[in-house]
């Protein structure tokens, strides 16, 4: 794995330097800047001059992507604009309920996707494959927004048995942080929980057409260990990829979410600061989340050789 | 059903006040407590605040400060919501001379900052050379840049010469708050935000809360009587809505009209209309065909201000022809209502001009009341034969246009001020669209004039002939027309109670209570 690893480190390397510029130049080239934003609404021309001065943004943009990625090279991510705190520190702090949502939010998912894509995928009488077809179609087409805002009036409002707006860190109160959790990540999984079923379901349906099942069948080995040995472990495959994938999507799926839940998470910190031109945290986020998807993809590799002994880590096809 | 959590503490009842009133006049501080009144001590507010707090810009009125500055800081002098006259804060005392170019202030002895450190005149002579600083984007720099003399002739006064007279002095007081100036520059990334204010500035996490907590050496007795106020930020006006029906919050003063509305009619909330909003219609004069007066003329009688009223605004405020107050000297009924909504009669102007079928892009900013308008304006100008489209725009790219000079707008656009409640010698300096270099790149000897006849008067009768004369001026030339002053609603928990509001609308809670 060790080999496997370091013969992708270049291409790593070159990948997120070439993200570097654009996460660095792309910001810039929108209308607007953070003086401006930072001027306020009745700012004059000599007001905005001045902050853009104080804040160093007449300063030529090649030099000040060189003093970045020097500081990147440092361990120093910058200052921002906005708030003129380091931006290590407001990503620190914003960092554990991102990451507490994703993760709650990548194990229901997953959790989700895989029994309803084993219940989908099994063989089923004809109304209880309908049912499971139904609620798997429902969500599937149901976006986080809207199953959010959904959960938030039904539990929240109507009912209100859970909290539905702010966060508890699951550090400092497991129990209450966990209330917190439910509906914004359950919010947030069940689409992409969907997709993961379909996938894993069609792939047993594909898998149990094969050959050494029917082989398997005329042995006589029990149809458990059949749906679990050979049909489960044939087709789990398609689903890791696709969980692979699938987490990408819930990141981003975060942004909206923590919004409707008020949950001050990377995502908030993302819109808030593109609103405000705070370029310097702009760009940490955005290369910060091209390395995420590099290592998602890096894992899914490894998932992928650990399920399939056929498939070995960094072997090219020829 | 019960809830699985609580997170909002109940407010103790420690103490019962009584007489509130009495003890205003027997401290002489002259703050209105209302009459005989129970009020429960304890307890904590927590404000639901769309945008961050950015403390670095303590001196310009914006959202992002509105909902703290009056909690954590005290200025020279307020005036409270209905009113026009300047109340005692820290200033008990103030003395203009004949030609209203020089004021001298008595301060208060007894005010300390949260460091522990007494306020005297110092800090007030640092802060106004603030004022004058660009980089704070205090929106009444021009006010401070006339003064040629701030100086403090003792611990308790100071005294200010200015090269112009100092009509409208006390809207510079209500927009500064006196910062302690040894700690001025952690202001910049909010590490310490130190005030005279009824609540101390405890922990910042930006973009998540600040957390305020009691001032027990609060220099009016008894004062205030919650011991904390969370400012926690929401993404949007929806969270926010949630936030306070779910009773996470108490307070919110920029909840969407629509949310806003909705809320307020729950027997849950109560609401308050405050702090002006102007809603505006611009016109380029340099472009066709805005640059025929009688087709700018016609745009006012062809838009249906009270339609815009009821349809985008929620009917709270009034529609106008007007930029300023209803109490401002020279404000003339009859002038607010100059343009009447009569289709046919802008279109027989339009037909005059040989304008019709014309292209009008409308340009505003794409925040969902503004569209609103522009929509509405839109529908108007087709009806009277205008080829009228609504173009969107960015906040960021709306303020690089029209601010920083980064390209324009176009012919047409809608735009909007807040701090509409200035007194009119403010509004014409401070508002983008009516300053040199406004978007609709108008300017004229004779606006000039008038201008300076406005900031130069020194008596009501001189501020009102300058008002008049304006206002006959703009609804002539027509190339800004006002369509309506809104108001913008906040919304409190019934549980909630004693909260007052300055002249803009910014909350003060030094008396807000929990009950129940």
């Amino acid at each position: 794995m060790l080999q496997f690893l370091l013969r992708r480190a270049p291409a790593i390397l070159i990948v997120l330097l070439g993200c570097s510029v654009i996460a660095f130049f792309i910001p810039r080239f929108a209308p607007g800047d953070p003086a401006i934003a930072l001027a306020g609404s009745d700012a004059t021309a000599a007001d905005i001059e001045a902050i853009r001065e104080q804040l160093g943004l007449n300063v030529p943009l090649p030099i000040q992507y060189v003093n970045w990625m020097g500081g990147l090279l440092r361990g120093d991510l910058g200052i921002s604009y906005s708030t003129m705190r380091p931006v290590a520190e407001l990503i620190g702090s914003r960092l554990e309920s991102t990451v507490e949502l994703a993760l709650s939010a990548t194990l229901i998912m997953v959790l989700l996707g895989i029994v309803l894509g084993v219940l989908a995928g099994s063989e089923r009488s004809g109304w209880a494959r309908a049912v499971l077809d139904s609620v798997n179609t429902v969500m599937l087409a149901t976006p986080p927004f809207l199953t959010g805002l959904l959960l938030i009036l039904l539990l929240g409002i109507v009912f209100p048995v859970l909290p539905v707006s702010g966060e508890v860190s699951l550090l400092d109160d497991p129990w209450l942080g966990f209330q917190f959790l439910i509906l914004p990540a359950t919010a947030l999984a069940l689409p992409n929980a969907a997709v993961i079923a379909r996938l894993v379901a069609t792939s047993m349906q594909t898998v149990r057409r094969e050959e050494f099942i029917d082989f398997a069948v005329a042995k006589g080995v029990p149809a458990r260990l059949i749906r679990s040995r050979h049909v489960l472990r044939n087709s789990l495959g398609t689903g890791v990829v696709a969980i692979g994938l699938r987490i990408g999507d819930l990141l981003a799926g975060t942004i909206v979410t923590e919004a409707i839940f008020a949950r001050s998470g990377l995502g908030q910190l993302a819109v808030t600061s593109v609103q405000s031109r705070d370029y310097s945290v702009i760009q940490v986020l955005i290369v910060g989340a091209i390395f995420i998807a590099i290592i998602a993809q890096l894992l899914t590799e490894i998932a992928l050789a650990a399920l399939d002994p056929r498939i070995r880590l960094g072997a090219t096809t020829r | 059903m019960d809830r699985l959590y609580d997170l909002q503490p109940r407010p103790t009842r420690r103490s019962l006040l009584a007489g509130a009133g009495a003890l205003a006049l027997a401290t002489g501080l002259g703050v209105n407590m209302g009459g005989a009144f129970a009020q429960q001590r304890g307890g904590k507010i927590t404000v639901a605040d769309l945008g961050d707090e950015t403390p670095r810009f303590l001196l310009s009125q914006r959202a992002t400060t509105d909902s703290w500055r009056y909690l954590v800081f005290d200025t020279l002098t307020r005036i409270e919501a209905g009113s026009t006259e300047p109340m005692p804060m820290l200033a008990t005392a103030w003395t203009f001379s004949d030609d209203l170019k020089t004021i001298e202030l008595t301060l208060r002895d007894d005010v300390k900052y949260h460091s522990g450190r007494p306020f005297t005149a110092d800090d007030v002579v640092f802060i106004l050379e603030q004022v004058k600083d660009p980089a704070n984007a205090s929106q009444v720099r021009f006010i401070a840049e006339a003064f040629t003399t701030i100086e403090a002739t003792s611990p308790t006064t100071v005294r200010i010469v200015s090269a112009a007279p100092l009509a409208n002095i006390f809207d510079l007081f209500q927009m500064t708050p006196m910062a302690d100036k040894e700690t001025w520059a952690g202001l910049a990334d909010g590490s310490q935000v130190v005030g005279t204010g009824p609540f101390i500035w405890k922990n910042w996490r930006p973009g998540a809360v600040a957390e305020l907590v009691r001032n027990e050496n609060y220099w009016q007795p008894d004062l205030p009587l919650v011991d904390a106020v969370d400012l926690a930020v929401f993404a949007d006006s929806t969270a926010a809505s949630v936030a306070l029906r779910s009773r996470r919050a108490q307070y919110c003063g920029l909840l969407s009209p629509t949310d806003a509305s909705a809320i307020a009619a729950s027997p849950d909330f109560d609401s308050f209309d405050a702090g002006g909003i102007l809603y505006w219609f611009g016109m380029n004069v340099t472009m066709a065909p805005f640059d025929n007066k009688l087709v700018r003329q016609a745009i006012g009688y062809a838009i249906d201000r009270q339609r815009i009223l009821q349809q985008a605004l929620n009917n709270v405020g009034a529609a106008t022809d007007l930029y300023w107050r209803p109490v401002e000297p020279g404000y003339d009924e009859a002038k607010a209502s100059h343009y009447t909504f009569d289709p046919d009669k802008a279109r027989a102007m339009l037909e005059e001009a040989g304008v019709v079928g014309a292209e009008v892009p409308i340009t505003t900013l794409a925040l969902p009341v503004t569209v609103a308008v522009a929509e509405i304006v839109r529908n108007n100008l087709e009806q009277v034969g205008l080829k009228a489209s609504v173009v969107r725009l960015e906040i960021a790219d709306w303020d690089s246009r029209v601010l920083a000079g980064q390209g324009d707008v176009g012919g047409a656009f809608v735009g909007i001020h807040g701090s509409a409640d200035f007194s009119a010698a403010t509004q014409i300096s401070q508002f983008y669209s009516l300053r040199m270099g406004n978007p609709s790149k108008y300017w004229s000897d004779e606006y000039d004039a008038l201008r300076q006849q406005l900031a130069s008067a020194t008596t009501s009768e001189q501020t009102a002939a300058a008002v008049g004369a304006l206002s006959d001026l703009m609804l002539d030339e027509a190339w800004i027309q006002p369509i309506a002053r809104a108001l913008s609603t906040r919304v409190t928990s019934v549980r909630l109670k004693g909260m007052k509001y300055t002249v803009t609308g910014a909350p003060v809670m030094t008396q807000a209570y929990l009950e129940g």
